[in-house]
């Protein structure tokens, strides 16, 4: 008969050789595959490692089962949440610190005793980084920035959960607002498992009838990081980046902004603060229209005044020409009477001119009397008479 | 000489800028003198009359 072991004996020897090659906790990275929590408190996890670590569709190469015993699950859950902002779950890369054990029934188990949120947090954020990139490398990252913005936004789609407390604020500050804004919700899942599916869903359904809309608001109230991982999508984030109206997004978290935000044409902090920024942006045209009026108002002063000074000035020009033209006239008439005055025979008599007449009138020729004719000599004061004696001298 | 009165605001302005002319030339008729004074008051009137009215009517719009 050869040498054999007992199973026992088998699983002693492992176990022995286990607990020697491992005797401290060592520090191990993995991915937590399942994790629950029995009704004894204690949290069982099966840890796994993939190959080339690309996403939960990788083979597996390596796998462990792990537990978190009853009296530290409260206390690393509690640190894991706090350091992470998310509930220690399924699909999350975790670094832990572990007993190994090797017990000859239940065979290898981890038990945790520590875990290091900043390795998880730095997954994640790495993970949010490959998202970015990828969203770059397809073209997308720019798209709904450079969407047309409304001056003003009357109607717009809202994607949000229905009873959600930050849709709520969103309506009432929109209905608070002197603007009308008209609303229609496209109901989603905003957290969890299925809001990716349930969100793109919603986008869909809006650009099918986009042009009813001026633009999109993506509203969640605040969350812990974990409720809001979504918005971290590349599915949510590519539709949100392609979308054909500018996506207005008030995801309420503390800390980060999510990839959707980083897309979304007007990234804002809040519900309450997308609502506050329409009816700003409503508010600023009505302010530009007032403007406008303003200047149209003082444009219309300006033509009515100039109007109104050339028409004075017109009033004031008439009774002046016309003063002008009867002065000239005045004075054309006082040059034409001089003229007159100076030819009057009263004044040629003065100066020594005198008229000769014969019987057959005025003399102004020698050929009108003859020798012995009798004539008269009209002066200043009187008329002479004489006869003519000779009439051949000539002028000197 | 009954012109008509029913003319546009630019005719209106354009009428009185010509009686100004006129009034300035050096020959001008002396007998039509009054009349062309009285015309060009009277457009210069109902200028200002159009001109309120407009302005009331801007006024109005903004209210």
């Amino acid at each position: 008969m050869r040498e054999s072991f007992s199973l026992y004996e088998l699983q002693r020897i492992v176990s022995a050789a286990v607990e020697q090659a491992l005797p401290l906790p060592v520090w191990v990275s993995a991915e937590i595959s399942e994790l629950k929590v029995n009704s004894s408190g204690h949290c069982y996890l099966e840890l796994v490692e993939r190959e080339q670590s690309s996403g939960s569709g990788a083979v597996a190469k390596a796998s462990a089962r792990a537990v978190i015993w009853k009296n530290r699950v409260m206390q690393l859950f509690g640190a894991f949440e706090g350091g992470t902002g998310k509930r220690l779950a399924a699909g999350l890369k975790i670094l832990v610190q572990v007993i190994v054990n090797f017990h000859p029934l239940y065979g290898l188990s981890l038990q945790i005793v520590d875990i290091d949120p900043a390795y998880t947090v730095g997954d994640l954020e790495r993970q949010k980084q490959r998202t970015i990139e990828q969203l770059k490398k397809d073209g997308v990252w720019d798209m709904n920035h450079t969407t047309a913005i409304p001056k003003v936004i009357q109607r717009i789609a809202i994607v949000s959960s229905a009873t959600a407390a930050g849709y709520r604020d969103f309506m009432q500050e929109l209905n608070s607002s002197p603007y009308r804004v008209e609303t229609t919700l496209f109901a989603a899942v905003m957290q969890g498992e299925e809001s990716e599916q349930s969100v793109v869903a919603a986008l869909t359904a809006i650009a099918d009838c986009s042009e009813e809309f001026d633009a999109v608001a993506i509203i969640r109230g605040g969350g812990s990081t974990a409720d809001l991982e979504c918005f971290n999508s590349y599915l949510i984030s590519l539709y949100v980046a392609q979308f054909p109206l500018p996506v207005l997004s008030g995801i309420g978290h503390d800390k980060d902004t999510s990839v959707v935000d980083m897309v979304a044409a007007v990234p804002l902090k809040t519900p309450t603060a997308v609502a506050t920024w329409i009816c700003e942006r409503a508010a600023a045209f009505d302010g530009e229209l007032e403007y406008a009026a303003m200047l149209l108002r003082e444009c219309c002063k300006k033509v009515t005044t100039s109007a109104s000074t050339l028409l004075e000035q017109y009033q004031r020009s008439i009774h002046d020409f016309a003063k002008g033209a009867i002065l000239r006239q005045k004075e054309r008439l006082a040059s034409y009477a001089l003229v007159a005055e100076n030819f009057a025979p009263t004044r040629l008599l003065k100066l020594g001119f005198a008229v000769a007449r014969a019987k057959s009138g005025v003399i102004s020729s020698t050929t009108d009397v003859e020798c012995g004719d009798k004539i008269t000599i009209e002066v200043t004061d009187g008329i002479l008479t004489a006869e003519v004696i000779d009439k051949n001298g000539k002028k000197d | 000489m009954a012109k008509k009165i029913d003319i546009s605001y630019t005719e209106a302005m354009a009428e009185i800028e010509s009686i100004l002319k006129q009034l300035q030339s050096a020959d001008c008729d002396v007998e039509s003198l009054a009349t062309k004074v009285k015309r060009a008051s009277e457009l210069i009137e109902l200028c200002r009359k159009k001109l309120y009215k407009a302005e009331a009517d801007v006024e109005k719009l903004f209210e």
